[in-house]
């Protein structure tokens, strides 16, 4: 934790840190971490910049994140009662919040009170909490005559600061100066209650807006997060539920990835795969359009399924070698990887099927699916359900709610991604019932969830029941070599906890095709069925083998053709015609396959006299080719990719800060030097000083390539542009980073 | 995991394993909202369809009592979608009902503001309904209370209809029980009827239906309308009925082409109904000619277009509609279920059969080879010529004789489509022909010397296959039929399938050409015959020949 000693700066507040607190920090705030910085100097420098303070408020709750605006609302520095007044807490709540924060570097503590990290201010904009800026109207300064001369408004006006009471705080208006609201307007404006910086605008100054809340920042307390209203249901139904469930996910994906197989949808130009290809999908395994989306994402998540590069036609979807290695694998085990890639990819699936902001429909593995926010909800929205306890099911409401107390910033697409997390995650078979499972559970703690679910899942069987309508019913999932080769020989006909097969001309037919014999068939049914085999069904075998290879057809590459019979066999005798392969299909016929040319010289040569024949008409086998493309490396980025640095990486970085802060100590004055200082160096130079609002003396090169010196007093760092107060010309201005050659600091303001 | 005998697939089928301990048990819980859609010996399959689970809702199931016999029975989980989609389907039952204002007549009234504001928007509906009464309520033209029904069934917002029923012009009708006695299932299936109000009894062929309807007239004790396929069918009727209550020849009147006569209790064909002159049904007097109490539909499954118009319009008065099956070949399955009712009983044919109330039956399919010149002609004839060359081939008469000579002294049908073919084995085998042309006296001279014994074979084309009654049947051998449709299948079955003196097994034979179009329908009459749990088997006819 941050000590309490008296720092001067966040600087040196973190120099006094231990290394717990460092790496707290660095945990919290793994952008920091990365490249390492040098010293702290330098962390710090980082830590106070825009694009850093954005990540790090953005992760604020709203607890935290209004008390951050209370410091801002505030006269810095303050105190914890001061902040607690604000926004409605205890002392001891918004003491603890503000340690918080301090430890993620955003407020520092001075003596007795806090103070904002000043750039942090610059982020969240000129109306923190919705204030206007101070009026500094002196009618304004004695509390009790601003509430009087709030009270004596009449209701016109009151309407007008009602509108603006709780932010924002400007308004615009039209022409209309005659009516009754601009009456009231220039009434209120008259009386100091309202600022008028242009014509057309009107500002509620912070003094009135806070008089106006009753001093507080919120309508309601926000230390505590918004309760949960839940429906308890039993534990073991909603394991139960949610493991049929997921194992109905892994049952369609294998299907959806069977059929894509023979039958790969095409690629769109923009990527993704194609609304008409989603919709038969959907279908396909009997679910909508937007669960039909979700699998097929979830299988290229998985590395099921990719795109197919290597054809020279059209590019499709296809699966990937690793489904084989996949097929094989427990039920679990499948799941896993299906609900493991759910959990973390930054693709929102529930995008699909909406319109994007140029009105174009967003389509199934599109290329732009990728929301950082995604990931950090899912797993927000699925810790409320933990939270909830087990077999407890959470109103939606009451989720979306908590959801927006954790992340009250990321309001864009927030409420809809926590909707689309619990829809999901019933269809993945993470929740049933709308209640957090313990395999669930499990997967959200990083155990391993496929233990916890396997005992759930129906035990896999061995056998089918024949029956006399020529169906076959499988009561239960089948094992991998009896699924395969009942579809082989069988239509299937219903899908679920059981399969239904339908044994039919066709598909007795497809089974020979593939090589089996009429007694491979019966040997087949009498050991995997239970019951006697039907007479009907072992009629339609042999029924069906009699006609079976009736009409032949094979492959060749030349024929050898002559009316007279004799001839032919005379040329099929003569060993010299081994070397040919020659194979007799007729009386007048023999084939070959060895092309045209070798067969005409081999002829030749012993002394026949042959003619080659115009041909076309060459047979080929149009089996349907079961598809393969490599598994690629990486299927877009993965969340902990993103945000979850390497504990020892940062156990690393904390070292090099402290080997960094020696280094600095020891280092002498830039200036005193003459030389040019590193640019990081200044850099950080010129935040800290911008940060205690310090004066410092800068060597510049200017646009004429002199060299001047100045004294300012810095503002703000970005961009590589320094903004500062210039002494010598006492006005702002600005100064190119990459032209300053040496900072030293001068005295405090 | 459960050990339950039912799999829930995820497209609404249910798989039942029969041999399991809890099948019984389950079989049971699951009838009254899943239609039984295959019987075959160890895997019964029964489907989930809305109109199955309106059915259980017509029959006071709630959806809580579905899902939980899902959930019960099931051996895997159950997919949470179809549960919700079950409780959904079913809840769309009963939020509009039908009933009587005390001072507005007949009105839709709405347990569900919003849906009732749905079918108010409807273009079809908005004729049919009177003005608002308050927010719930709305006048219906009475006229137009099965118009209403049939449109917003297909709205998916099926009308539970509470406005009861006209009591009809009394007429006693007692039954004559001293020869006698009812079944237990029939006369459940009355019972669950007059229960119900109007609806639908479903039981096999052969296990007297008439008796449910005449049972069902015994509850009415009024004037009774009853709609049959054919004249045959209307004698036969009328037989049973003064045979089986106390009602005289007098109080029985025919409507039919040949006569029109409207006594207490009436028995018209289907065929007068539809008849029209200048594109006018001149018969829909009859609706009108008494205040019937009851209207019974035979065989409700060929109940003709027409009649189901008609049948909008006598929403007031009671229906019962009989049938083997609730399938029509053309698909208004759901114009059954809005305009005569909701399905009241059900008993699955092999339950029946167990009980000794119908015949089991073999069904053999018989494979003749053409002879190379037949199969040369064959290959070269037109597509629609195709069926008849294979079907009339002449080996066939030759296995039917040969058939004929191993069942004799037996009772046995031949039955088929074409009557040269008819004609050529009555001939070959010595026996009456009864089609098209045969007078419906000398028909039913037929029939009654087939009834006695007097006869023991009988040559029959497709006339036969509708409402007749044969009652010792025990072989019959199909010679040609039309595509193997899943209703003549079912009626040629129940030629057989009537309670024989010695229990014996009946034989329903299919002589079918192998590798042509009579092969391929076979395949269908084999489907659907395995389907409903007989025994089926394929021989050559070396096997018979030699």
């Amino acid at each position: 934790m941050p000590t309490s000693k008296s720092p001067g700066s966040l600087a040196d507040t973190i120099r006094g840190w231990d290394d717990t607190a460092l790496l707290a920090l660095l945990q919290a705030r793994p952008d920091l971490a990365s490249p390492l910085p040098s010293d702290t100097t330098q962390l710090v420098s980082r830590a106070g910049t825009r694009a850093s303070l954005t990540r790090a408020l953005d992760r604020l709750d709203r607890f935290a994140l209004t008390a951050i605006e209370a410091l801002a609302v505030l006269a810095d520095p303050a105190t914890a009662a001061e902040v607690g007044r604000l926004v409605q807490a205890p002392t001891a709540a918004a003491d603890e919040v503000l340690q918080r924060l301090c430890g993620l570097a955003l407020v520092w503590r001075d003596g007795t009170r806090w103070r904002l990290v000043r750039a942090v201010g610059e982020v969240l904009g000129p109306h923190p909490a919705g204030l206007g800026p101070w009026s500094r109207d002196l009618r304004l300064s004695d509390p009790t005559a601003l509430a009087a001369a709030v009270e004596a408004v009449d209701d016109n006006a009151r309407q007008v600061l009602d509108r603006l009471t709780w932010g924002p705080p400007t308004g615009h208006f039209g022409s209309g100066r005659e009516t009754a609201a601009g009456s009231a307007i220039e009434q209120l404006v008259a009386g100091g209650l309202l600022q008028s910086p242009d014509p057309r605008t009107v500002v509620l100054p912070r003094e009135v807006g806070l008089h106006l809340r009753g001093g507080r920042l919120t309508a309601e307390p926000v230390h505590e997060p918004p309760p949960l209203t839940s429906t308890d249901r039993s534990t073991a139904l909603v394991d139960r539920t949610a493991a049929g469930a997921a194992f109905d996910l892994v049952r369609r994906v294998e299907l959806l990835l069977d059929s894509w197989a023979v039958d790969p949808p095409g690629v769109l130009r923009g990527g993704g795969v194609g609304v008409r290809d989603l919709r038969a999908t959907a279908r396909l395994l009997g679910v909508g359009e937007a669960s039909a989306a979700l699998h097929v994402e979830l299988a290229r998540e998985a590395g099921l399924l990719d795109t197919d590069d290597d054809r020279e036609l059209d590019e499709v979807w296809a699966p990937t070698d690793a489904f084989d290695g996949w097929l094989a694998r427990p039920a679990a085990d499948r799941w896993l990887v299906l609900a493991g890639g759910w959990l973390s990819t930054l693709r929102t699936h529930g995008l699909v099927g909406r319109r994007d902001d140029r009105d174009r429909l967003v389509n199934a593995l599109a290329p732009d699916l990728e929301r950082t926010l995604t990931p950090e909800v899912r797993r927000l929205t699925l810790g409320v359900l933990a939270q909830a306890g087990p077999g407890a099911a959470p109103a939606v409401e009451d989720v979306v709610a908590r959801v927006s107390w954790q992340r009250p910033r990321r309001a864009v697409l927030r409420d809809s991604v926590v909707g689309w997390t619990l829809d999901e995650a019933a269809i993945v078979g993470l929740t049933g019932l709308g209640a957090l499972a313990a395999h669930g559970l499990a997967l959200l703690a990083g155990d391993n969830a496929a233990r916890s679910l396997s005992p759930l899942l129906p035990d896999t069987v061995d056998h089918v029941l024949l029956q006399a309508d020529l169906t076959a019913v499988a009561p239960g999932p089948l094992d991998t070599d009896l699924s395969s080769d009942l579809a082989l020989a069988a239509e299937v006909e219903s899908r679920g906890g059981a399969t239904v097969y339908r044994f039919t001309e066709g598909s007795v037919r497809r089974a020979l095709d593939a090589g089996w014999s009429a007694g491979d068939l019966h040997a087949f049914l009498a050991a995997r069925s239970r019951t006697p085999v039907p007479q009907p069904l072992s009629y339609l075998v042999d029924d069906v083998a009699r006609r079976h290879g009736h009409l032949r057809v094979g492959v060749a590459e030349s024929y050898l053709r002559c009316d007279d019979p004799a001839t032919l066999a005379a040329v099929l005798a003569d060993p010299r015609s081994a070397t040919l392969r020659l194979r007799r299909v007729g009386d007048t016929v023999l084939v070959t396959d060895l092309p045209v040319d070798v067969v005409l010289s081999g002829l030749r040569e012993w002394g026949q006299s042959p003619v080659a024949e115009a041909a076309d008409g060459s047979l080929a086998g149009v089996r349907a080719t079961r598809r393969r493309v490599r598994s690629p490396r990486r299927h877009g980025r993965r969340a902990h990719e993103v945000v979850m640095p390497d504990p020892t990486d940062l156990d690393r970085a904390v070292a090099a800060l402290r080997a960094g802060d020696v280094a600095a100590d020891a280092r002498p004055p830039a200036a005193a030097l003459g030389g040019r200082a590193e640019p990081a160096r200044v850099l950080a130079d010129l935040r800290t000083a911008a940060e205690a609002g310090a004066s410092v003396w800068l060597r510049y090169v200017d646009q004429h390539g002199s060299l001047t010196e100045r004294v300012v007093d810095p503002i703000r760092v970005d961009g590589g542009w320094l903004t500062a107060h210039d002494h010598r010309a006492d006005g702002t201005r600005t100064f190119a980073v990459h032209r300053i050659s040496a900072v030293s600091t001068v005295a405090a303001r | 995991m459960n050990d339950g005998p039912l799999i829930v697939q995820s497209d609404k089928t249910l798989l039942l394993e029969i041999d399991h301990p809890q099948a019984v048990a389950c079989r049971k819980a699951i009838a009254p909202f899943a239609e039984l859609e295959r019987s075959p010996e160890h895997i019964h399959t029964y489907r989930l369809t809305p109109l199955g689970l309106w059915n259980a809702r017509a029959a006071g199931h709630d959806a809580e009592q579905v899902v939980d016999t899902l959930l019960e029975f099931s051996r895997y989980h159950v997919p949470h979608t179809l549960l919700v989609d079950v409780a959904e389907t079913m809840a769309r039952f009963g939020r509009l009902r039908l009933s009587k204002h005390p001072s507005h007549g007949l009105v839709l009234v709405s347990s569900d503001r919003p849906v009732l504001e749905e079918v108010l928007r409807s273009k079809r509906v908005k004729p049919m309904l009177g003005d608002r009464v308050d927010d719930d309520t709305v006048i219906v033209h009475p006229s137009e209370r099965g118009n209403l029904k049939q449109a917003l069934l297909k709205l998916g917002w099926p009308a539970e209809d509470l406005a009861g029923y006209v009591d009809g012009e009394a007429h006693a009708i007692a039954l004559d029980e001293t020869e006698w006695q009812l079944r237990p299932y029939q006369r459940e299936a009355a019972e669950s009827f007059w229960h119900g109000g109007s609806g639908v009894v479903v039981l096999p062929c052969g296990a007297g239906k008439t008796l449910v309807g005449i049972a069902a007239m015994a509850h009415a004790q009024a004037t009774t309308l009853i709609l049959v396929t054919n004249t045959v069918a209307a004698r036969q009727w009328r037989d049973e009925l003064i045979r089986r209550t106390s009602l005289t020849e007098d109080e029985i009147g025919e409507y039919s082409g040949a006569r029109k006569e409207i006594r207490p209790v009436t028995i018209a064909t289907y065929q007068v109904m539809t008849a029209r002159r200048k594109g006018v049904y001149n018969h829909l007097e009859l609706f009108d000619a008494k205040d019937w109490g009851l209207v019974i539909y035979d065989e409700v499954h060929l109940l003709p277009a027409p009649i189901f118009r008609m049948t909008a319009d006598l929403q007031a008065r009671r229906r019962l509609g009989l049938t083997a099956t609730l399938i029509r070949e053309d698909g208004r399955e759901g114009d059954v279920f809005s305009l005569i009712g909701p399905k009241r009983f059900d008993a699955p044919w092999k339950d029946i059969e167990t009980q000794g109330w119908i015949a089991p039956a073999d069904c053999i399919e018989v494979r003749v080879t053409l002879s190379e010149a037949e199969r040369f002609a064959y290959a070269t004839a037109e597509t629609d010529e195709r069926y008849r060359l294979a079907a009339t081939t002449d080996v066939k008469n030759r296995v039917v004789s040969r058939l004929v000579e191993q069942h004799a002294g037996e009772p046995t049908l031949v039955i088929g489509q074409y009557i040269d073919q008819l004609d050529e084995l009555a001939e070959l085998l010595d026996a009456p022909v009864v089609k098209g042309e045969t007078g419906v006296k000398e028909r039913q001279r037929l029939y009654e010397a087939f009834r006695t014994g007097e006869l023991s074979l009988l040559v029959v084309s497709k006339v036969a296959n509708f409402s007749i009654d044969l009652p010792e049947a025990s072989v019959a051998i199909q010679v040609s039929g039309t595509f193997g449709s899943r209703q003549e299948e079912a009626q040629r079955l129940g030629r057989l399938l009537r309670p024989k003196a010695d229990r014996r097994t009946a034989r329903f034979y299919s002589i079918v050409s192998r590798d042509t179009v009579d092969a391929d329908f076979a395949q269908h009459r084999q489907r659907f015959l395995a389907e409903q749990g007989y025994a089926y088997s394929i021989i050559d006819a070396d096997q018979i020949l030699t």
